[in-house]
């Protein structure tokens, strides 16, 4: 990146075309990154610039526009798929031993992971909830927008280097096992076991643009608000609070709040030093 | 060069052709012994200018033929025996010389051989030469390789753990498999044998060449492995449009090849890993110094801390030191403090007991006097009506002495009974039981009645009398006017007493909401040290003065008790020699917290155990009550339907006050004085509330609110404890709404009864609870026991519908496992009468559900709770739920939509209906709707049991959600389509998404018609006629 | 004196050494402070960070670590949290991001500094202390080039002199300072 030309105006321009670019891609494709954050979104365009060789964003416009299969590798641009299993082990343990004997009272349980990514958060709930003993009565939607992130969510296989890592976080998030019990390693993956996948329900699903389609009494939705505007925000949470039953819960990443947002009052705290909310009785 | 070499073989071979034949002409036309054959010589020996090894001696055997023919045709010439030999001769020189030239080429084309290879091994090693990556070691390679033996398109894989990767080629299509099993396919078996393979008759597609000109197809194809140190690295794989192999040496060249290529890969590898490796190095050791930065800053971070620990601990050190010195003192402190607590409350419970004596000496003294003066009238009585009539002596026999001193009897018995009344009237007002009227009272009136009265009494000692009203004063005031001119009467007497000379005023001034009365005299006034001694009863300024003057000195006592009863006070300015002022101060309005008995006289409402004696003496005095009520109240004349309390209360001026505050509060007011009386009023009269004491002459009002709590009748009804016992714990146990102790304010008594309106006004809701484990059914009351509602629990189904018949709930507890039946027989016994009133349900149960056992129960339950840690938690929060929004559940436009198809449509009644829908809040509002237009609702939560259902029901039409688990809506949909069966079966489609293109997909799958999510139940149904009638 | 006029925002990078540079210059801003401060000081990410309750204790300003979408304040100090990079969305609004690490390294520098530059363009102060590594050159460059100023601490008073250094060979700065005289500026700034 070079910076020498970056003047009050070339600030200015790049922000012009960079609106140009998302209402374009908006048109073109039906992808929403209107109510992105910006501040990151600059940042991540002027990578993609410098990774397909764009010396102006009006190049980058136009491959974009003109060649699907250049959208499909520039969409990693636009969103971004960074997660490990049990992140933020804390936030599984309050799961487990608050909010999961809770869900435990009802007949059926489904819980949606919004943003899922490449899934590692999908399978972790997967194994936190057969640990539980509650997978065989859950159903798990994990939706995300990039296509490609949900196919390899689908499939559950992961760089088998990541394994202590995950292992790790497993442990401190209170697992009963060893990670080991849940994938076989080959050709340095690690596949996590089929069963898991049984109640899992992957779609195409847009926070932006589209509405709920189920009623769920968990929702997880992990470092994917923290890309979005305030509004955008609003309307995520919104979506969230609708799906919601009377008083569900939602799982943030650990530096969101809902406390700047529209849907303050509707939430309140439920695990301490968590970003684990309860709807409130309406 | 190859063409070259062709066309010149081409060129010899005519050559060759054209002199044979034309030798065998010339042969023919020469006679013999001309040893024409002899130019066959030429024709075998310029073979040796070709290539083809078999050309000299086929040359040869030709010549040979000819030489034959050519004897036979020749005319005779020379002797033929020598021509035989001769010709015999030649041909065995011909053969003789197409060995050697055989023999010629043979080494001519080893030596080609040798060169062609040589020169392909040298290209091959220039192609590779220079720091490569293996993708242009392969590709370098296969094209050198190509460029040898000519092929058009070649392809390099490579070994990688068991797999065979393509790491690069030339005119590749790119539709080659970009890796290989090892031991599988051609290739594999070519690195297997380690040795080259040539293959013709190729499968169709195989190995396709991608050119400009289109796709060609290899007709040969020549497959070598490629190994480094007899290691196999990889295969290479060749594809040639024609099979032409000119020196036959492609495979040679091939086999040569194989070490040469794998060694540069395998050094390509090498290289590659090493470069690898040393940006991972570089990397790592970026990373690692990131990472120790980091835990530098996290060292610093602890190093700060312990610090500021430090720092603290001392500080925490010192502070600990002075807390300690301080602790010290403290605990002597706390002895010395504890030591003077110890002799506070001796002192305090002394002066309580000394206060409880003097309160009761007190007491008793009043009541004696209440009695005592009593007493003492009726013989007073007949001792006035004695001298009365000896004084009178109409029989005349009495002198006049004697009359005068029955005059004088008769006078003091007068002097005595004022007296008496005086201090009856003051034990009255002390004891409490002086009634003050509200009325409205005119102040001239009062002024003109005082002046009657006071001025011939002025007249006669010459003293000036002054009546006045300030400017500005008020006309009236509410209040009691009998009590109000005795206080005067009483002031303007003892003015008129003590005066002398001068002038008795009395001026009438507003003071804001309070009106003053003064009363100024020119007497002799009072000293400083005196005013106070003046009003306290049995005292008086001086010992002498009533001697003096006479009189009781009780005046200005009862005046000041009486003043201060009516929210007022009087209090007097004097100066000896020239007089007093004495200020009467009322408020225009009776306070409002009059209405207890408080404080105002050292006699407060009586303690129980003394209420005997003490209401003894009230009705003595008093006999005031009528039979009918204990106080006037509004059992004749209810002026405010729907709006009474009923107040069990046996003290009548208590009861009197409730029922004014009953009224301000806009309710009618029953008063009871017995708990027989409050049971018969609470029955017949239905009252909104009951305000109830404890302490009542008959029996204790606890067990009128026990039996009030006890009979259906009466048990809505709440009840508010107003007593002065402490009964607090039991009486809400009992039942009552709250409690409140005497004396209790005015603001209290009216909180009380706003309670009470407010408790009746909140229908009191029902709750049933069908549970048979009576230990855990008696743990359900005590969780969702509340003064809001009521609980019936019962163990059993016959139970349970018995009260379902009898009376209604507003929501309902039940267990699955009940022991005549399972929970599902009993709320399907329910839906299936009318008999039945069905509340909302929750279903409480032990076990996990199955799905399908789920979604029947869901049909009838609206929430359904298994029992685990948090469950009781939920059960309280879903009861309290359903108990309070019993109205609210459904949505207006559902209520709305319920009541138009109160009529069965015509379009939807008696369909089947498929829903594929997982959503159970959907599912819910879809068959709340539904099922009342008549369509028979059939529920598939996946696409797999939609397919099945399919079978099974044969609906009218599906409603098909895109998002459900195990399979979506649209491989179900293009299941469906896929049956011939159900081609036109229409359905619809349910989707979350926004975009349009979405729609196209659902359509595509097969459904007829599309609708987003929120679900519009409105247009839903109408998408649902629309589709039903097209059928 | 190589100020923003007005000084609408003040961003500060640190890394090793960081600790004790930053108690010693949040310490000096006085309680009247108008901008507010965005800090990024490279911290471990697989731990909760205890800095900015620690440097609260010697800052007359409030010192957070920064919620994403967080309301920005004048006068505030925000610090970016353990493995979230933090970026200034608009003038009303902070942001965190996951964004893969820069030079191994989240929060990073540079992120901070080049989202700064565009919300604040000239009404920024960087200033970038003592560390190891190479972060925060391209962001210095940024800053500048939007018209900002930038502020080095001197490499040879600073406890890594690195960061510095790689700094002043990328992108220059408009002053470098020693610690001191940085606090002594900040106490008289003209906002």
């Amino acid at each position: 990146m070079v910076f020498a030309e970056m003047t009050d105006d070339a600030t200015e321009l790049f922000d012009i075309e960079l609106k140009l670019l998302l209402d374009a891609v908006y048109m073109r494709y039906h992808y929403d990154f209107r109510g992105y954050a910006m501040s990151s979104l600059r940042r991540r365009m002027r990578h993609a610039m410098g990774r397909f060789d764009c010396e102006r964003m009006s190049d980058l416009q136009h491959r974009i526009l003109h060649e699907p299969a250049f959208f499909a590798d520039a969409m990693q641009y636009f969103t971004v798929q960074v997660s490990e299993m049990f992140r933020d082990p804390a936030y599984f343990l309050g799961l487990r031993e608050q909010v999961l004997p809770v869900l435990k009272t009802y007949p059926s349980i489904k819980v949606w992971v919004a943003g899922c990514s490449s899934g590692e958060e999908v399978w972790s709930l997967a194994i936190l909830l057969a640990e539980e003993d509650l997978l065989d009565r859950s159903v798990i939607y994990a939706t995300d927008i990039n296509p490609e992130a949900l196919a390899k969510a689908e499939h559950g296989t992961f760089a088998a280097d990541r394994m202590p890592l995950f292992s790790r976080n497993y442990l401190a998030a209170g697992g009963r096992g060893s990670l080991s019990d849940y994938y076989t390693s080959a050709y340095g993956n690690a596949m996590f076991d089929r069963r898991l996948k049984k109640q899992m329900v992957f779609a195409d699903h847009s926070l932006a643009t589209d509405s709920v389609f189920s009623e769920v009494h968990l929702v997880s939705c992990r470092n994917v608000l923290i890309y979005f505007n305030r509004e955008l925000q609003d309307r995520a949470v919104g979506l969230f609070r609708e799906a919601l039953v009377r008083r569900g819960f939602l799982g943030l990443g650990g530096k969101e709040s809902l406390q700047f947002g529209a849907h303050a009052d509707a939430f309140e705290p439920f695990v301490a030093n968590q970003r684990i909310y309860r709807k409130v009785a309406p | 060069m190859d063409s070259h070499l062709r066309t010149r073989d081409g060129v010899v071979l005519a050559t060759v052709a054209l002199i044979l034949l034309s030798t065998l002409v010339a042969d023919a036309v020469t006679p013999l012994g001309y040893a024409v054959w002899c130019l066959y010589f030429i024709a075998v020996g310029l073979t040796l200018f070709q290539r083809r090894l078999a050309l000299p001696f086929m040359t040869a055997a030709v010549a040979t033929a000819f030489v034959i023919l050519g004897m036979k045709l020749s005319p005779d010439g020379a002797r033929s025996g020598y021509s035989f030999v001769n010709r015999f001769i030649g041909v065995i020189s011909a053969w003789a010389m197409a060995a050697v030239v055989w023999q010629a080429l043979r080494a001519r084309e080893g030596a080609t051989r040798l060169l062609w290879l040589q020169e392909g091994q040298t290209a091959l090693a220039a192609a590779l030469r220079g720091e490569q990556t293996p993708q242009t070691v392969a590709a370098n390679a296969v094209r050198a390789l190509a460029a040898r033996v000519g092929a058009v398109v070649g392809a390099l894989y490579r070994v990688e753990g068991d797999r065979l990767v393509l790491a690069g080629g030339m005119a590749l299509h790119g539709g080659q498999p970009k890796s290989l099993p090892l031991h599988e396919g051609l290739l594999g078996e070519a690195l297997a044998q380690n040795g080259v393979r040539r293959l013709d008759n190729l499968p169709g597609d195989y190995l396709p060449l991608a050119s400009t000109l289109g796709q060609g197809k290899p007709v040969e194809v020549l497959l070598m492995p490629v190994t480094a140190d007899g290691v196999p690295m990889g295969a290479i794989e060749l594809g040639l449009l024609d099979a032409d192999d000119p020196y036959l040496a492609r495979e040679a060249l091939l086999e040569q090849s194989a070490e040469v290529v794998g060694i540069a890969m395998r050094t390509a590898l090498f290289r590659q890993r090493q470069a690898e490796l040393l940006e991972e190095t570089q990397r790592q050791s970026e990373e690692l110094q990131t990472q120790q930065e980091e835990l530098r800053v996290a060292n610093e971070e602890l190093e700060e801390q312990s610090r500021g620990l430090q720092q603290s601990q001392a500080s925490l050190e010192a502070q600990q030191a002075e807390l300690e010195q301080t602790n010290v003192q403290l605990e002597e402190r706390t002895h010395e403090l504890e030591a003077q607590r110890q002799a506070l409350i001796r002192a305090q419970t002394e002066l309580t007991r000394n206060a409880r004596s003097l309160e009761a000496t007190s007491r008793y003294k009043s009541e004696f006097l209440a009695n005592m003066s009593h007493e003492l009238r009726t013989p007073l009585n007949s001792s006035l009506i004695l001298a009365k009539l000896l004084a009178d002596n109409k029989s005349g026999t009495l002198t006049e002495e004697q009359v005068k001193y029955a005059q004088a009897i008769h006078a003091s018995n007068n002097d005595l009974l004022a007296l008496i009344n005086d201090i009856l009237d003051l034990s009255k007002i002390e004891a409490g039981h002086v009634e003050f009227a509200a009325e409205p009272v005119a102040i001239p009136a009062v002024m003109q009645r005082l002046r009657e009265t006071f001025e011939p009494l002025c007249r006669e000692k010459r003293l000036g009398l002054v009546i006045e009203q300030a400017v500005g004063a008020p006309d009236e005031l509410t209040g009691d006017m009998q009590r109000l001119q005795q206080i005067l009467k009483n002031l303007l007497a003892n003015a008129l007493k003590f005066t002398e000379v001068g002038q008795i005023s009395l001026r009438i001034e507003g003071a804001g909401n309070r009106i003053r009365f003064v009363v100024c005299d020119t007497g002799i006034g009072i000293p400083a040290d005196q005013t106070e001694v003046i009003f306290e009863a049995f005292r008086q300024a001086d010992g002498s003065t009533s001697r003096r003057f006479g009189g009781t000195g009780l005046g200005l006592s009862i005046s000041r008790d009486l003043a201060r009863r009516m929210g007022g006070d009087i209090t007097v300015a004097s100066e000896p020699g020239r007089g007093s002022c004495f200020t009467l101060d009322v408020p225009l309005e009776p306070p409002a917290d009059d209405v207890a008995p408080r404080a105002v006289s050292p006699v407060a409402t009586p303690p129980v155990p003394v209420s005997g004696p003490s209401e003894t003496a009230v009705s003595a005095v008093a006999p005031a009550s009528e039979p009918a009520s204990l106080v006037p109240d509004d059992r004749a004349g209810r002026s405010r339907p729907g709006r009474l309390i009923l107040a069990v209360e046996d003290d009548p001026v208590f009861a009197e006050a409730l029922v004014g505050l009953a009224h301000e509060l806009d309710f009618d007011c029953v008063v009871a004085g017995t708990a027989d009386e409050a049971l018969r009023l609470a029955a017949d009269m239905g009252p909104s509330g009951i305000l109830l004491d404890i302490g009542l002459p008959d029996v204790s009002g606890l067990s009128v609110l026990e039996r009030l709590k006890r009979d259906p009748a009466t048990r809505h009804v709440p009840v508010h404890v107003v007593s002065a016992m402490e009964r607090s714990q039991v009486s809400l146990e009992l039942g009552a709404v709250g409690y409140l102790l005497k004396p209790a304010s005015r603001d209290k008594l009216a909180a009380a009864i706003r309670q009470l309106e407010e408790q009746h006004q909140r229908v009191v809701r029902r709750l049933l609870i069908v549970e048979d484990d009576e230990q855990l059914r008696a743990n359900l009351k005590l969780l969702l026991a509340s003064h809001q509602h009521e609980i019936v629990a019962v163990g059993t189904i016959d139970a349970a519908l018995r009260e379902l018949t009898t009376s209604t709930f507003d929501c309902m507890v039940t267990d699955l496992a009940l022991p005549d039946g399972t929970g599902y027989d009993l709320l399907e016994r329910m839906a299936g009468s009318d008999a039945f009133a069905f509340p909302p349900v929750i279903v409480y149960t032990g076990r996990s559900l199955t799905r399908d056992e789920e979604q029947k129960l869901r049909r009838h339950s609206k929430s359904i709770i298994i029992k685990g840690a948090r469950s009781p938690e939920r059960l309280l929060d879903e009861v309290t739920l359903f108990l309070h929004s019993v109205e609210a559940s459904l949505p207006s436009d559902q209520q709305r939509l319920l009541k138009e198809a109160r009529q069965r449509d015509a379009m939807l009644d008696g369909r089947t209906v498929l829903l594929a829908e997982d959503d159970v809040r959907n599912v819910f509002a879809l068959t709340s709707v539904l099922e009342p237009l008549g369509v028979k609702l059939d529920i598939a939560r996946n696409g797999v049991e939609a397919l099945e259902r399919l079978t099974a029901n044969e609906p009218d039409l599906v409603l098909m959600d895109v998002m459900m688990p195990e399979m979506d809506g649209l491989t179900a949909m293009r299941h469906i389509r896929a049956d011939p069966r159900w081609k036109n079966l229409p359905i619809i489609a349910l989707t979350a998404k926004a975009m349009a293109d979405d729609r196209e997909s659902c359509l595509q799958a097969g459904a007829n018609d599309y609708m987003a999510k929120p679900i519009d139940i409105d247009k839903l149904v109408s998408l649902c006629r629309v589709w039903c009638s097209r059928r | 004196m190589a100020w923003p006029s007005p000084l609408e925002a003040l961003v500060i990078g640190a890394s090793a050494g960081g600790v004790a540079a930053l108690q010693t210059m949040l310490g000096s801003l006085p309680g009247s402070f108008q901008a507010p401060v965005f800090v990024v000081l490279h911290v471990p990410k697989d731990r909760p960070s205890g800095i900015p309750e620690l440097l609260g204790g010697y800052c007359a300003l409030p010192v957070l670590e920064a919620d994403d979408k967080q309301p920005v304040r004048p006068g505030h100090v925000y610090f970016a949290p353990p493995d979230y990079h933090l970026l200034v969305e608009s003038r009303d609004a902070l942001a965190l991001s996951m964004d893969e690490p820069v030079l191994f390294s989240r929060p990073s520098i540079d992120v901070l500094f080049e989202s700064a530059a565009a919300v604040y363009d000239r009404g920024l102060l960087a200033i970038l202390l003592t560390g190891a590594s190479s972060d925060g050159s391209e962001g210095v460059a940024a800053v500048r080039a939007a018209g900002g100023k930038a502020w080095i601490q001197c490499p040879v008073e600073a406890a890594a002199p690195a960061m510095p250094n790689a700094a002043l060979a990328h992108a220059g700065a408009d002053a470098v300072l020693r610690l001191g005289e940085m606090c002594e500026r900040l106490k008289g700034s003209p906002a």
